[in-house]
């Protein structure tokens, strides 16, 4: 690439300044193949949860956390359906339909929950053991998709009963 | 009468770059012929630039074809990077792409994964001496900050994910993020839904 610049005195001639661009291009196809190499080209998501650590003693003078008036809404994923309610003899069976989990009708009643407690955040989600991690995903993210912010996963072996099933881990998640 | 050619080598083409005595100078200068490489270096930095602004934290995150992660509706855009946990569907779990020795993974029936756990209240305190030296301390009312990313397979048993995320609580993590693939395109600018602290279970 040549520059061209005017003589000095204004005599007739220009001068021809040349800039030599091959390393900087060579610097360039470099860069981009490495970048285009290491992009990211495909979006990746998370669902965040925050567990909050139990082994950590409280502090003395703190008092214990007041008992909620309402019973936090809970969602067992069971390898049979689901169970979701707030208080054990109020719960609800959603069966499997076939070999799927019914998310349609676990949505409606999410979202009806949602409506009688608007200000409620809270979901525990109790997983049993078997059960392949997707369907626990599926839950976490139908919750946040109707407006509960905060979850608790919990898990255990397989039960019969939703409340026996409803053991959260140590900490929570 | 024509002039006299005298017989020889003539050249069957003309070199580019500085032509020579052409017929059409008259054979008296020279001429340089260039490249305009405005335009291509143009290119070439916006391309760079481009390429730049699409580095996220996320490229610590590669989706392999082992490992199918669940799709999702609600999440966040993986902006922070952190420790990586994979599982995959046949139990195989890695920390950081390293394995867990089988002698530290414990039994079935341990709520915890010993290994796991030791494993990652190492790296805590590393990061918090780290963090002391700095002239950093961190506060001690505030759980600790670090993010475990936990890539999982959508067929990997409950239990397995179970084991990790109690691991994680006795060493210490509180930040748990699980990866997923958006269903659609995520708004980088949309306020963060989610990650609100989870109050003390009561069991």
């Amino acid at each position: 690439m040549g520059v061209s610049v005017e003589g000095g005195k204004g005599r007739g001639k220009g001068m021809m300044v040349d800039l030599n661009l091959v390393p900087f291009i060579d610097f360039m196809s470099c860069l981009i193949a490495f970048l285009m190499i290491a992009a990211v080209w495909t979006q990746i998501a998370s669902l965040d949860v925050e567990q909050s650590i139990s082994n950590e003693p409280p502090p003395p003078d703190q008092e214990p956390p007041p008992v909620p008036p309402v019973p936090p809404l809970t969602v067992h994923v069971k390898a049979d359906g689901h169970w979701i309610g707030r208080k054990v003899e109020e719960g609800l069976q959603v069966p499997k339909d076939g070999e799927l989990y019914d998310y349609a009708k676990l949505e409606e009643l999410l979202v009806k929950d949602h409506e009688t407690y608007p200000v409620e955040e809270m979901v525990i989600i109790n997983t049993d053991d078997g059960v392949p991690y997707e369907e626990m995903i599926q839950v976490l993210d139908l919750s946040r998709k109707i407006g509960y912010p905060k979850t608790l996963l919990a898990g255990g072996p397989p039960s019969a009963t939703p409340a026996e099933g409803a053991a959260p881990m140590p900490g929570g998640g | 009468m024509s002039a006299i050619v005298t017989p020889g080598r003539r050249p069957a083409f003309t070199p580019i770059g500085r032509l020579r005595s052409s017929p059409l100078s008259g054979g008296k200068k020279g001429m340089f012929v260039s490249l305009n490489l405005t335009a291509m270096v143009d290119m070439f930095t916006i391309l760079v630039i481009f390429l730049i602004q699409l580095f996220t934290a996320s490229g610590e995150v590669t989706l392999n074809d082992r490992i199918k992660v669940p799709k999702s509706i609600a999440g966040n855009l993986l902006e922070e990077g952190g420790t990586i946990i994979m599982m995959d569907d046949d139990g195989t779990i890695l920390l950081d792409s390293m394995a867990i020795p089988e002698s530290e993974m414990g039994t079935e029936l341990d709520i915890v994964i010993p290994g796991m756990s030791s494993r990652l209240k190492e790296r805590r305190e590393f990061d918090l001496d780290i963090k002391k030296r700095r002239g950093e301390p961190a506060d001690p009312t505030q759980p600790y900050d670090g993010i475990i990313i936990i890539q999982a397979d959508v067929k990997t048993d409950f239990r397995n994910v179970r084991r990790v995320l109690a691991s994680a609580n006795e060493a210490g993590w509180a930040k748990i993020k699980f990866v997923t693939i958006p269903s659609k395109a995520i708004d980088p600018n949309a306020p963060a839904e989610g990650a609100a602290p989870a109050p003390a279970p009561a069991g």
